[in-house]
């Protein structure tokens, strides 16, 4: 105990030099571009001949293969232990129900009772209704997975657990609603019943048109593609991203900023 | 377009409801800015965590001199690798590891361990804050420092990111790819190892 109150001590006493620049060094150093190599092309071009011809070599002969290849460097590869940058985070813990990614607080999530139809499997999910996987990468896996109907085709429903990305939901305790449906957004008629409780910002989403809408919309209307209407209120009485994609819309609902909206669109 | 939800159109019920209290904004929403061009909010990332940074890079290293050009460049390149991290709640421990990354990679291009166990002992220690509950005058100070030289890496490591950048057992955990079960063991031998030289100076 007492030599870890040293050790506590020692770190607010070491006399670190240049400490306080440290944040302006960085970003100082992040606004120069970066420096570009420049080789001289003859002898660029001389040195993938001579890896060409003598991969070749390696290729064809099986007997010098061996020699050649630890000549080069590469008849084995080399792992150093913690001395390159990491390319992904650890992986939490897996919870109970099976979801990682996105869902750290799985363990303590009950979802909410809100009638999003049976659960099922994504794949089943893809099957049946023929639609694509809807899973944004920044998100991970779902917490579940819904097919809802209509239309009689189904359109697919991921719900995730609050996490740090996307907070829980005040009204209803989820974090985020993704779907995708075949559908078009009619602007006109969208904006006419959202009502005037409601705002509607046009947004690019990777190339799509979409819409941001902030507030308690009356209501929220799209024309699936086999001519019916859908006419929802929003789950979560919270933000939605909804964006149209040939021929689906997709729809992210989530007690989140715009910017991060977006992110997560894109990450499909 | 990043900038559109703050500037754009009618105002929605949301903003009337707005007061004048500032809110930090968390890890997970300066590294969301920071990937979409956010400079800043990165410039705000790293103030945050700056301290633990310098101090694990300096512990590591051996070098107080060196520790803040080693965290410059550990955080250049996690700016770069930022797309990478798959989950922006945990950026604290992944910056970190590649600051210990780098700080490993800087002590092993640098010099033989004698060389690097007289760097450790000549750490300058600022005097401390209250000198009536201090537990280290400087001699005390510069011999735990110089103790630390001693120490086998992985020991030395894993009590840099627990007392020194003041990371949870879990967050060490997770910044060194291992089990927190391993992390408390790893830590008791890193401390017993410790004590060993400590008692042999």
């Amino acid at each position: 105990m007492e030599l870890e109150r040293a050790l506590l001590e020692l770190a607010q006493r070491i006399d670190i030099a240049d400490a306080d620049w440290l944040a302006d060094d960085v970003l100082r150093q992040l606004s120069e571009p970066p420096p570009r190599r420049q080789p001289r092309v003859a002898v660029a071009w001389v040195a993938v001949a001579v890896c060409v011809t003598v991969l070749a070599v390696v290729a064809v002969l099986p007997g010098p293969r061996h020699a050649v290849a630890r000549w080069l460097g590469f008849d084995s590869v080399s792992i150093e232990p913690g001395v390159t940058t990491p390319t992904t985070a650890p992986t939490p813990p897996t919870s109970p129900t099976g979801s990682t990614a996105g869902a750290p607080t799985t363990t303590l999530f009950t979802p909410p009772d809100i009638d999003l139809g049976a659960e099922v499997s994504l794949a089943e999910a893809m099957a049946t209704t023929g639609l694509p996987d809807p899973t944004p990468k920044l998100l991970g896996r779902a917490q579940s997975v819904h097919v809802l109907r209509p239309p009689d085709s189904g359109q697919i429903m991921l719900l995730y657990a609050p996490s740090a990305t996307t907070p829980q939901s005040a009204v209803t305790g989820v974090g985020a609603l993704v779907s995708v449906m075949p559908a078009r957004l009619d602007e006109g008629m969208f904006r006419k019943m959202l009502g005037e409780t409601a705002t509607a910002q046009s947004v690019d989403v990777g190339g799509d048109q979409g819409f941001w809408i902030e507030g308690k919309p009356h209501q929220l209307v799209f024309e699936f593609n086999d001519g019916t209407f859908d006419q929802d209120t929003l789950r979560l009485a919270t933000n939605t991203l909804i964006w149209q994609h040939g021929d689906l819309v997709y729809r992210l609902e989530a007690d989140i900023d715009l910017s991060t909206a977006l992110l997560i669109a894109r990450s499909i | 377009m990043w900038n559109r939800a703050a500037t754009g159109g009618v105002q929605s019920p949301k903003s009337s409801t707005m007061t004048t209290e500032r809110i930090e904004p968390s890890d997970t929403d300066l590294v969301l800015r920071a990937r979409a061009g956010d400079t800043a909010a990165f410039g705000a990332l790293v103030r945050r965590h700056q301290t633990a940074a310098l101090r694990l890079a300096a512990v590591i290293s051996g070098s107080a001199d060196d520790a803040a050009d080693i965290a410059q460049e550990a955080l250049v390149k996690a700016h770069r690798s930022l797309a990478k991290l798959s989950d922006p709640a945990t950026v604290r421990s992944w910056l970190l590891r590649i600051v210990a990354n780098e700080a490993k990679n800087h002590l092993r291009g640098r010099d033989r361990r004698r060389q690097r166990e007289q760097r450790f002992g000549s750490w300058a220690v600022s005097p401390p804050i209250d000198p009536e509950a201090t537990m280290l005058d400087d001699e005390a100070a510069r011999s735990l420092a110089a103790a630390l030289g001693r120490l086998a890496a992985r020991h030395r490591q894993v009590l840099a990111y627990r007392y020194f950048a003041g990371l949870s057992e879990a967050e060490t955990a997770q910044a060194m790819g291992v089990a927190p079960g391993t992390v408390k063991s790893r830590t008791a031998r890193a401390l017993g190892q410790l004590r060993g030289v400590l008692e042999e100076a």
